[in-house]
């Protein structure tokens, strides 16, 4: 965001295409933006090679490997690695999509027919982020037993709260004085949520959008560590139990990348759907 | 109907949908049990047998809840503090700023859990790796929010303090702390359940205590006497979940009461 921030930044009307295309170079260059993430990783990585953690915190190589040898693992099994992203991203997603229509769906319900509960509900919802999903697993295993279908399971009961306290919240954030605008002009109540409440809440629901990328992958992860016997998360707690570290390192690099790929997928979008938000956070 | 129920007092309104929900809930369990499902008392256990096991399992389970929400909590605070700490150093120069923020919001994209199973390799003891995880998912999440607040100050409002002559501390103090408290308070919201869960995470995934190994342990030892232990320590966790939040909503309350939010009535 940031750095897209510096690449336009205030460009000289004059002079040439090359030479403005220069001296924004130039500029990305010279900024902070660009320099100072390269440094940071560069640093760590020189230090983390060099060895300087593994003397002054006393990590072994065989649980924190060097950074070559956990990429020269990442090339040598890629197709592993592949399979495993082709097991866990399917069931992330699905369970992610019917998390999120399902969340915005109660949330509307509670919007239109029950406000005056809305508030005790989204407090109960919250609160609901805090059930060990771990529990649920085993649980939701005694009923629909291992699978694809857990996996989903999981997912839906962990992004549908967050979905449903973002969209109420969004639903409600309308200014009073624009709500009794809306009543001046004897606005139905399907009205007011069609032109009023949504494009207020749409912000709102790119958060809990954004926010639901990560318990999305949580959930399918922590589904596959604990009863799964595929999928990425499952590379990673065998092979840190066979002693093959560099593996379940490589397998966390591939779900980092996974989880910022789709993050920034979703940010993407929030910028095309919701630009004048998008607009407001770039002054910020 | 609905214009009864709302005449109704709160209190009895409240009993009413408890009862309503232990209600259905008995029926659930009865019905699932004459269809013959040899699973039935896992599945779906009598609320008393429940309220029976929190009795018998006390003992237990009030030291497993210890074990996991003391590591929580205090994880939250060191989160929080470093968190506020780091998140008030990184505004003060653009430099720091541009530096460590990509990573800061990669961290949130990516989940963390997965780094449970090489956190355990690395350091080899259940209560140190929940202290880690714990107090690192609130570092993150408070560092953004304490930056996001700190900078989405007034124009005007900075313009007058540096009318008035007024340093950086200063500023920091009644300017950009005050405006910067819903932030500081969502993030708290958010990191406050994440917290806990990270901890029974922790917990599922290889401690020898703490109410995820319970849940484990009932399980995997099987029989519908050990799953009303799974779903005691699950009822339980719910609570302390709810309690987390509670706790953080009230203290916004009190310091955050000029916010918007509790100034209209929810419509």
């Amino acid at each position: 965001m940031s750095a897209l921030a510096a690449g336009s930044a205030p460009r000289d009307a004059s002079g040439t295409l090359p030479a403005r295309a220069l001296t924004a170079a130039a500029r990305l260059l010279r900024s902070p933006v660009l320099w100072g993430p390269v440094a940071v990783s560069v640093i760590t990585l020189a230090l983390w090679q060099g060895g300087a953690f593994h003397a002054l915190f006393g990590f072994k190589v065989f649980t924190v490997p060097y950074p070559d040898r956990i990429l020269a693992d990442l090339q040598d099994n890629v197709d592993v690695l592949a399979r495993g992203v082709a097991i866990t991203v399917p069931a992330a997603i699905t369970g992610y999509a019917i998390g999120m229509v399902l969340g915005f769906a109660v949330a509307t319900a509670l919007v239109l027919f029950a406000p005056g509960a809305a508030a005790r509900v989204v407090a109960i919802l919250s609160s609901a982020n805090a059930l060990p999903i771990v529990a649920l697993a085993p649980l939701g295993a005694l009923w629909i037993g291992t699978g694809f279908w857990l996996k989903v399971l999981i997912v839906v009961i962990m992004t549908t709260p967050s979905m449903t306290v973002y969209g109420v919240r969004g639903l409600t954030n309308v200014d009073p004085v624009a709500l009794e605008l809306m009543a001046s002009y004897e606005a139905r109540e399907n009205q007011v949520y069609r032109m009023l409440r949504v494009p207020r809440a749409l912000p709102f629901l790119f958060t809990a959008l954004k926010a639901c990328v990560v318990l999305a992958l949580i959930g399918t992860i922590v589904s596959e560590v604990v009863g799964g016997f595929e999928g990425l998360g499952f590379i990673i707690q065998d092979s840190l139990g066979a002693f093959q570290a560099a593996r379940g390192w490589s397998a966390l690099l591939t779900i980092a990348a996974l989880g910022i790929g789709w993050y920034v997928a979703i940010e993407a979008l929030d910028r095309v759907v919701v630009p004048w938000e998008s607009a407001a956070r770039q002054r910020e | 109907m609905s214009a009864a129920w709302r005449r109704l007092p709160p209190a009895v309104r409240t009993a009413l949908t408890v009862v309503a929900v232990f209600a259905v809930w008995y029926v659930l369990s009865f019905l699932l049990r004459a269809s013959g499902d040899p699973l039935a008392a896992s599945k779906l256990p009598f609320p008393h047998e429940i309220a029976e096991r929190f009795v018998v399992s006390a003992g237990s389970l009030s030291d497993a809840a210890w074990s996991t929400a003391a590591r929580a909590v205090l994880g939250f605070a060191i989160g929080a503090v470093v968190g506020l700490v780091f998140g008030t150093v990184m505004v003060q120069a653009r430099w720091i700023e541009a530096s460590f923020l990509p990573y800061l919001l990669a961290a949130q994209m990516i989940p963390l859990i997965a780094l449970v199973p090489i956190l355990r390799a690395v350091l080899r003891d259940g209560d140190l790796v929940r202290l880690y995880v714990a107090s690192f998912v609130t570092f993150v999440v408070i560092t953004v929010a304490v930056l996001r607040g700190l900078k989405n100050v007034e124009r005007n409002a900075v313009e007058l303090m540096d009318s008035l002559n007024a340093g950086r501390l200063t500023t920091l103090r009644y300017l950009r702390f005050p405006s910067a408290l819903p932030y500081i308070f969502a993030g708290l919201r958010i990191a406050a359940p994440l917290s806990l869960v990270g901890s029974i995470l922790v917990d599922f995934l290889g401690a020898r205590n703490g109410l995820g190994f319970l849940m484990v342990a009932a399980v995997s030892i099987g029989g519908p006497r050990q799953a009303t232990l799974l779903w005691a320590a699950m009822l339980i966790s719910l609570a302390l979940g709810y309690l987390f939040t509670r706790v953080v909503a009230v203290a916004e309350r009190r310091m955050g009461f000029w916010q918007p939010a509790y100034r209209v009535a929810m419509q």
